[in-house]
């Protein structure tokens, strides 16, 4: 199955041309490196025509959970049950009592990004009664196959960019204020958090009006969200780094593309292949999910399709890390 | 415990060696890697005989071990897993520190005897999580360096499994376990022992339509200041902490003994008095501060890091010189020394050892072994006669005065 983010409602609509197989949206505060544009008057409606097209539709929940998190995370789990969301991205081992209160545990998909390297930790979860597991994408197609020849229920990232680093700190505003200067007005990042679970359901307490008003002015007040890009100054290639209230992320200097192994993916019995659409344009997952769908299909690429082809397959799918610091690349 | 301390100052040990002078110098356990499943491939991972040497010695000396198995790792580091657990249950391993739900899973199936304490590899910064590792079957959660103190104390008083916090050393500028710049910057895996610190390493910064937005004497870095939480031990020790961490497997033996008996001190006079006033912590400090070869700071415990918190000079790390000798030999009066750094004599030094809180000394002169008087000590490993007016001890360590 094809699964696919949602970052802009423009993209939304592409999308519920395309019928991907499942949509991930990101809805509040827990969310991580996914762009919010569902109002929260919306949510439930959207999701409803979502799954009225016969889409699955999953929920971004991969911010790590401090302390603070406990209620909203418990919040959004019962949301999720109550709202039938096929599936729940989390990235902390907090949510699983919640969802086991819930009866929702067989939901969630564990996606941390670097952790699941081997069988024995995707089986880990999958046995706790997870949905599925995302392998790292630092793992080569040789070890893919292996773990997968050991499992059910792997899902893979197959384009788009993706997290090389999480931190809880917030680098870019640190940074701009040891050299005394403002973070241009520009960089301000168009992701924004609106929560849809607050403790006191301000928003369904209040009219459609007022409802608006106040969504209007949390966003106002979030003026820290910041895009920027950096560069090590020994190398070519330019990262993307987000800085929000969930701290900041560096991606991957270039989106990962798997056109050339998406057969040999499937064939190892993996069935869960997402494309992450976050800093494209609107049409970018639909034209990503037809490539692949035609190469799985046997379909010959055309020109045309060529050029909707982007990203790099050098990146683990034929080599593996180091080890250690002496050990020769195998 | 064993040694009847409330709480567990654990120190890490890249050697035998050091783990030995960390049991000395007051550690009530050392956590260790092995050579296989461990991260700090640059730290001298001790063999299964030296694991087994090392929980002798700290097991006659009331402490503990701790075995790192906190890679996380890919299919074929599989092979041999049971094995090598079995053989640290053997080697009479105290607990195991586990990054790998799988690998935790495996060990609690092997029935083996150490405890096992999920690592902060898994980056556990909530009650829940504690409470569901627990049920998986840690004996211990050793938190993310990203909780601050408030929150770390929302998470005892929400959770029953025990706590391990860090209070000294280096820190991840990422969550633990969820970076992997290095991978794609060097190809050495960061989870799997290869971490080449790219967060450290200089970065300029560009907007989108890649305009310069970086001070060019000033680049961008994602480096940390090191934890120093002298301030915080109190409060750790009072909320039931059960054990507090120092990092640096890969630290020489004059970091481990001044940073560790200098905890200790701290901590063995907190349980005697009830709390230390501010003189007591900046004496800490400041011998804390003789060992450091890179600025330190509070970490999360005062809540999210600002710039203060990083580092962004061109080089952050000092190489320390101060520590010159170790004694190895006491005959009579007459002390013997191994040289360990250069110094001249006559010489104004302080001495410190497993229970010698740093006392001032003078060292008027010196002979090699052979009795031929020495001016300046500058053959490192060089063994040299001296006598002074001041405690001694085998073990001790001096170490210039600084001006």
């Amino acid at each position: 199955m094809f699964i696919v983010t949602a970052n802009s409602e423009k993209e939304l609509d592409n999308l519920l041309e395309k019928l991907p197989d499942e949509i991930i949206l990101a809805v509040n505060s827990l969310s991580l490196r996914q762009n919010i544009f569902l109002n929260p008057d919306l949510a439930v409606p959207i999701i409803n025509k979502i799954h009225k097209k016969g889409i699955r539709v999953s929920i971004n929940a991969m911010k790590m959970l401090d302390e603070s998190n406990i209620a909203s995370a418990e919040d959004l789990v019962r949301w999720c049950a109550e709202n039938k969301i096929d599936g729940l991205y989390i990235a902390d081992e907090g949510y699983i009592p919640v969802a086991q209160k819930y009866h929702y545990l067989d939901h969630l998909i564990y996606q941390p990004e670097t952790l699941i390297t081997n069988e024995m930790d995707a089986l880990f979860y999958l046995q706790l009664g997870f949905q599925a597991v995302s392998l790292a994408h630092e793992l080569s197609l040789k070890e893919i196959e292996s773990i997968s020849k050991a499992v059910n229920g792997l899902e893979i990232q197959i384009q788009g960019y993706y997290s090389w680093m999480y931190s809880r700190r917030r680098l870019l505003t640190n940074y701009f204020k040891q050299i005394n200067r403002e973070i241009p007005k520009k960089c301000l990042n168009k992701q924004k958090t609106v929560n849809l679970f607050k403790e006191d359901n301000k928003y369904e307490q209040t009219d459609a009006e007022t409802s608006s008003s106040l969504i209007e002015k949390e966003l106002q007040n979030q003026d820290q969200t910041f895009s920027l890009l950096i560069r090590e100054t020994g190398r070519e290639g330019l990262m993307q780094v987000n800085e929000s209230d969930a701290g900041t992320i560096v991606y991957s200097d270039e989106p990962l593309c798997s056109i050339s192994q998406i057969i040999q993916l499937k064939e190892a019995g993996i069935d869960r292949f997402r494309i992450d659409t976050l800093f494209e344009d609107d049409e970018y997952g639909c034209r990503q999910l037809d490539l692949y769908r035609k190469v799985l299909e046997e379909i010959p690429l055309s020109k045309e399709d060529l050029k909707a082809k982007k990203g790099t397959d050098s990146g683990y799918f034929l080599q593996t890390t180091l080890r250690k610091e002496k050990q020769e690349r195998r | 415990m064993s040694n009847n301390h409330t709480i567990e100052l654990l120190a890490p040990a890249g050697n035998l060696e050091k783990g030995k002078i960390a049991v000395m110098y007051g550690a009530d356990a050392v956590y260790i890697g092995g050579q296989s499943f461990s991260l700090r491939s640059r730290a001298s991972n001790f063999s299964l005989e030296q694991i087994e040497e090392l929980c002798e010695f700290a097991h006659e000396h009331g402490s503990k071990v701790h075995v790192t198995v906190n890679i996380l790792p890919h299919p074929d580091d599989l092979e041999g897993l049971d094995e090598y657990l079995l053989a640290l249950d053997q080697a009479g391993a105290d607990a195991l520190i586990i990054a790998s739900a799988g690998i935790l899973a495996r060990a609690r199936a092997l029935n083996i005897s150490p405890e096992l304490h999920l690592s902060t590899q898994h980056s556990t910064t909530n009650s829940l999580a504690c409470g569901f590792w627990k049920s998986a079957g840690a004996d211990r959660v050793v938190l993310a360096r990203e909780n601050t103190m408030e929150e770390i104390e929302k998470i005892v008083s929400n959770t029953d499994v025990p706590l391990e916090v860090f209070i000294h050393g280096g820190m991840c500028i990422s969550y633990s376990g969820r970076c992997v710049l290095s991978n794609h910057m060097t190809g050495r895996d960061a989870n799997r022992g290869g971490c080449a610190q790219s967060c450290r390493w200089k970065y300029e910064v560009y907007d989108e339509e890649k305009n310069s937005l970086s001070d060019p004497d000033v680049l961008f870095s994602m480096s940390s200041k090191d934890l120093q939480a002298v301030d915080q031990i109190e409060q750790l020790m009072k909320m039931n902490i059960a054990s507090l961490k120092i990092e640096g497997r890969m630290k020489s033996g004059y970091y481990l003994a001044t940073v560790v008996s200098a905890y200790r001190r701290l901590i063995d006079h907190i349980e005697q008095n009830g709390s230390a006033d501010q003189a007591f912590l900046d004496k800490i400090k400041t011998e804390i501060a003789k060992a450091e070869n890179r600025p330190t700071g509070c970490g999360f415990y005062k809540g999210l890091p600002d710039q203060n918190l990083q580092l962004y000079a061109r080089h952050d790390e000092n190489v320390t010189q101060e520590y010159i000798a170790q004694i190895v030999d006491l005959e009579g009066d007459t002390v013997i020394l191994q040289v360990k750094n250069k110094f001249e004599l006559p010489l104004q030094a302080e001495i410190f050892g497993p229970d010698i809180e740093p006392t001032q000394i003078e060292i008027k002169e010196a002979v090699d072994l052979e009795n031929n008087p020495v001016e300046v000590a500058n053959h490192p490993m060089a063994f040299l006669k001296v006598q002074y007016t001041g405690p001694r001890q085998k073990e001790a360590m001096i170490r210039k005065v600084r001006s």
